[in-house]
């Protein structure tokens, strides 16, 4: 090439005129090219060819870095086509722009069928408005969470879990789309569910504990409202008395009248409590051992024992006769019980979480069950309230778990009470008949 | 209404109970007082005059059946009436085992707790006249010499003079002045009397 070497610009201009020139040359039209101007440039025969040199040379460029172009698009194709997640981008009405292979895959998708794809092609209809308002929303530039979890749906009709991560697409500072990436997350969606499940099998299991027998509950509910109409029976009858005097007491009357007010009201706040709570029903009276259904709570609480990390010390009597009553809602009274100690010792020190369960015959007619927790014991003010129906004082509880027990325990002819050990801690004891065979 | 009036102490956990029995008590001119925990009831002053306790079974803290106990540990005879509202046998064959008088279900009807607890009062009024005349018994034989209280209790037994004066090794004239003297003393009109007296202290 020339030493004082032409721009591209130039000798692309250059070019064009002289391949003009010679065209007309070849051509013949001879007068109307030799002007005095393109004299000039025609200067020698040496230049058009240096001319043509480039030229060959610029078209050998383009195709080289056309080549590599293609090259490095396949590579890039590849890298997103073989990408875990299905990529898709729309522009700003929502028209699919590009989806790679894993999307068609995932989707279910053919090829020729993207040009024309919509939401409603891959999405579960209950998704299809929240998508759309959401992609309609970030073509408004409104701030839109990246992340979004939602059902999609294959052409033969197969759902499936799918996250999405959407960034919208920004060309000179004007949002001309989005580009999202999407993972199926069916499998994820399965664990969380097993987890859930589990989750909902160990809360029915305390919720059993709590809303046991319906016999156990019948007994709790016939005090709860014995209670209020046997104080508006006195009351009433109280009345009765006043007004028969000789001089009647008025005020007296009027003050059973209130009460009377009030209890009725008491009675309706139990019928309103029990309505929510579920019934068991089947009390079943038998023989069984003790130390055995002790056993299976234990074996039924070792999640509770390794989340609080407490240890169990058992002090089981051995020959124990065996004892009746409910075989089931005496387990779970155990439960109860056990678990309530357990949640107890929750804020110990891990050495001082010790829950002792002991069975011991205490005469020839009478067994006894204890657990004993080494917690902060029962306060004074609960003392009071602690085996009445709907007092609680955990954030979930119902309240029921200790009057069910008292019912159950009282209706298998026992007794339950608890005293607080003096170096802190309860004890929670109840007693059950010996069976005695008829 | 003066101290020695009787009084009904009631013990429940339910306050309304509490209430409503003090009204019903109180609507046939007898006196009632309530409590809402045994300890409660054990704090307050003894009364002087007749009484009796309506009690509930189940206390919180110390319930019916321990205050019951406890109760009859102590040298303070007070009739207990009994209240449940969810009674078992075993408790109620305890209660009565341990001398509870009656043993009621709520919701009871009033006149079966009113006449209980006139019964009770009632009961009351006569154990104490009974406590004061062994009281009095028990005074009369503090007043005996021991030598009288021997003769004391052979009299009773039946036996004659002169066998009483033979087991003592002593003369019969000696014996009759000891009994004349035992017979003043203990204010007996007459030896069946004297039985009586000896009976009702378990001489």
């Amino acid at each position: 090439m020339s030493p004082d070497k032409p721009t591209y610009k130039e000798l692309e201009t250059r070019l064009a005129r002289s391949e003009a020139i010679i065209a007309s040359l070849t051509g013949g039209e001879i007068d109307a090219v030799l002007s005095g101007e393109n004299i000039s440039l025609l200067r020698t025969v040496e230049e058009v060819e240096t001319m043509r040199l480039v030229r060959c040379e610029l078209e050998r460029l383009i195709e080289e870095r056309t080549a590599e172009l293609a090259q490095s698009r396949e590579k890039y194709r590849r890298v997103v086509d073989n990408i875990h997640d299905a990529l898709i981008t729309d522009d700003i009405q929502g028209r699919v722009t590009f989806v790679n292979d894993r999307f068609l895959k995932m989707f279910g998708i053919s090829l020729e069928k993207v040009d024309s794809l919509r939401l409603e092609n891959y999405l579960a209809p209950e998704w299809q408005s929240v998508l759309r308002d959401r992609h309609d929303r970030r073509m408004r530039g409104k701030d839109i969470p990246a992340f979004f979890e939602y059902e999609a749906i294959r052409p033969d009709g197969k759902r499936f879990w799918v996250e999405e991560l959407v960034t919208p697409v920004v060309e000179n500072g004007i949002i001309i789309g989005t580009q999202s990436s999407i993972r199926d997350i069916t499998e994820r969606k399965r664990a969380e569910k097993a987890i859930e499940e589990s989750k909902l099998l160990r809360k029915e299991l305390e919720h059993m504990s709590r809303v046991i027998s319906l016999s156990g509950l019948t007994a709790s509910i016939a005090h709860e409202l014995n209670q209020p109409l046997a104080a508006i029976r006195s009351n009433a009858q109280a009345a009765v008395r006043f007004l028969s005097w000789d001089s009647p007491d008025i005020e007296e009357v009027r003050k059973a009248l209130v009460d009377i007010i009030k209890d009725n009201r008491r009675a309706d706040d139990v019928i309103r409590g029990l309505r929510s709570l579920v019934k068991r029903e089947n009390f079943e009276l038998i023989d069984f051992d003790i130390n055995t259904a002790v056993h299976e709570i234990i074996s039924l609480l070792y999640n509770e024992v390794l989340e609080y990390e407490i240890s169990i010390k058992m002090e089981l009597a051995d020959d124990l006769p065996p004892v009746y009553g409910d075989r089931v809602a005496v387990s779970q009274v155990v439960l109860n019980l056990m678990l309530n100690g357990i949640q107890a010792m929750a804020g110990l020190e891990i050495d001082s979480r010790e829950l002792v369960v002991r069975t011991r015959q205490t005469d020839s007619t009478t067994i006894e069950f204890s657990v004993i927790d080494f917690g902060n014991g029962i306060g004074e003010d609960q003392k009071e309230q602690i085996f009445k129906p709907f007092y609680t004082t955990k954030a979930n509880g119902m309240g029921m778990g200790l009057a069910i027990c008292r019912s159950i325990i009282e209706a298998n002819d026992g007794l339950i009470w608890f005293t607080n050990e003096p170096d802190r801690g309860t004890n929670f004891h109840f007693t059950l008949p010996v069976f005695r065979k008829a | 209404m003066n101290e020695d009036s009787p009084i009904v102490f009631i013990v429940d956990d339910d306050p309304s109970i509490c209430s409503s029995l003090t009204r019903l008590i109180s609507s046939i001119g007898l006196q009632a007082k309530s409590f809402t925990s045994a300890q409660e009831f054990l704090q307050h002053e003894r009364p002087k005059g007749p009484c009796c306790l309506v009690l509930d079974i189940r206390l919180p803290g110390l319930s019916g059946l321990d205050l019951q106990d406890y109760l009859n540990s102590l040298p303070y005879n007070i009739p207990i009436i009994f209240i449940t509202g969810c009674g078992n046998i075993p408790m109620s064959v305890r209660a009565i085992k341990h001398g509870a008088m009656n043993f009621l279900e709520k919701p009871f009807e009033d006149q079966a707790l009113l006449d209980a607890v006139q019964n009770a009062i009632e009961q009351h009024k006569q154990a104490r006249q009974k406590e004061a005349e062994i009281f009095e018994i028990q005074q009369r034989i503090e007043s005996l010499t021991s030598r009288e209280r021997e003769v004391f209790a052979l009299v009773v037994t039946g036996m004659l003079n002169k066998q009483i004066a033979a087991e003592l090794g002593t003369s019969e004239k000696t014996i009759k002045v000891h009994r004349a003297r035992i017979m003043n003393k203990m204010k007996a009109e007459s030896i069946a009397e004297l039985v009586r007296m000896a009976g009702k202290v378990n001489l």
